[in-house]
């Protein structure tokens, strides 16, 4: 994905010069023009007599209306077909609308994680303490989980034999961003269920309190 | 009433531990997303060297590198690559 950006800038800026080398050296491989012959016919063409291949260049491109030459610089959009309005365009639009999904998903699944640990804490009340013991085990059940993907994450070569090194040297990049990524989230959710059981052994159990407080009724 | 309480806290924190992993996942996956991780790999392979090479004796390659090498061209010229 090209980060953020909205724009597909696709513009590189070509060697003039070699490029004119290259269609000059492919004229210069081109047969003399016999009588009748179209010197411009696109699947056979042919150097007119007396004109040189410099020449015969600039007449060509310019019956066929190209300008490589007048800007240096080219917008590869148009050479892959990927221009504004074209087809592919709009199915790498549209797949760009997948990626604007998946990233409004992580706002959604956090929303949702917000709304769980209120109901949650809804159910469990007026008792406090057991509603941060559970949501501390809520938190430190993933970070577990995700430690260990971390871990299986760097043993994966062990079951992948590549023999290509610059490959291998790409996998170990990837591989080593994925598991310290997983290292991390696991970490911080950990740290945070951890903080959150820790408090519920810490907090005094209000209710409690104020149950001692008030006398004890006795059924008759 | 005290069980239907229970078996709802234990639904629900099943559900929130799901979506708590599904969240790490999708935060770790979007790295995939942007270009520095492919920028680490090709350091990290040496590939910058290799494509410069190439490109330089490349006979038929008609886009201008910069003095800075290939390193610079490929930075510049990411989204060819990453064109979604």
């Amino acid at each position: 994905m090209r980060s953020d950006a909205d724009t597909l800038n696709l513009e590189v800026t070509i060697d003039k010069e070699k490029l004119r080398d290259f269609f000059l050296s492919s004229v210069g491989n081109l047969s003399e023009c016999k009588q009748g012959q179209n010197p411009f016919n696109e699947e056979n063409p042919c150097l007119p007599q007396g004109q040189s291949a410099d020449e015969f260049l600039d007449s060509f491109l310019e019956s066929k209306g190209l300008n490589f030459f007048e800007e240096s610089t080219v917008d590869l959009t148009q050479v892959y077909g990927i221009e504004v309005g074209s087809e592919q365009r709009k199915s790498l639009d549209n797949l760009r609308d997948y990626i604007a999904y998946y990233k409004a998903l992580k706002i959604i699944l956090i929303v949702l994680i917000l709304i769980m640990l209120s109901l949650i804490f809804l159910l469990q009340q007026p008792n406090t303490k057991k509603s941060l013991r559970t949501a501390g085990l809520i938190f430190i059940v993933p970070a577990i989980i995700l430690f260990f993907t971390s871990l299986s994450i760097n043993r994966v070569d062990q079951y992948i034999q590549i023999s290509d090194p610059i490959f291998d040297s790409m996998i170990d990049v990837v591989k080593n961003a994925l598991s310290n990524n997983f290292l991390f989230y696991s970490g911080v959710i950990g740290a945070l269920g951890v903080a959150l059981f820790i408090s519920s052994f810490l907090i005094k159990q209000k209710t409690l309190l104020i149950d001692k407080k008030k006398p004890i009724k006795k059924k008759v | 009433m005290g069980l239907i309480k229970k078996i709802g806290v234990f639904f629900l924190s099943i559900l929130t531990i799901l979506l708590l992993i599904l969240l790490s996942f999708s935060f770790t996956l979007s790295s995939f997303l942007y270009p520095q991780l492919y920028f680490d790999a090709f350091e990290a392979a040496g590939m910058y060297e290799y494509i410069g090479d190439n490109l330089e004796n490349a006979p038929n390659m008609f886009i201008q590198i910069p003095p800075t090498g290939a390193r610079a061209l490929l930075k510049h010229y990411s989204p060819i690559f990453l064109v979604i």
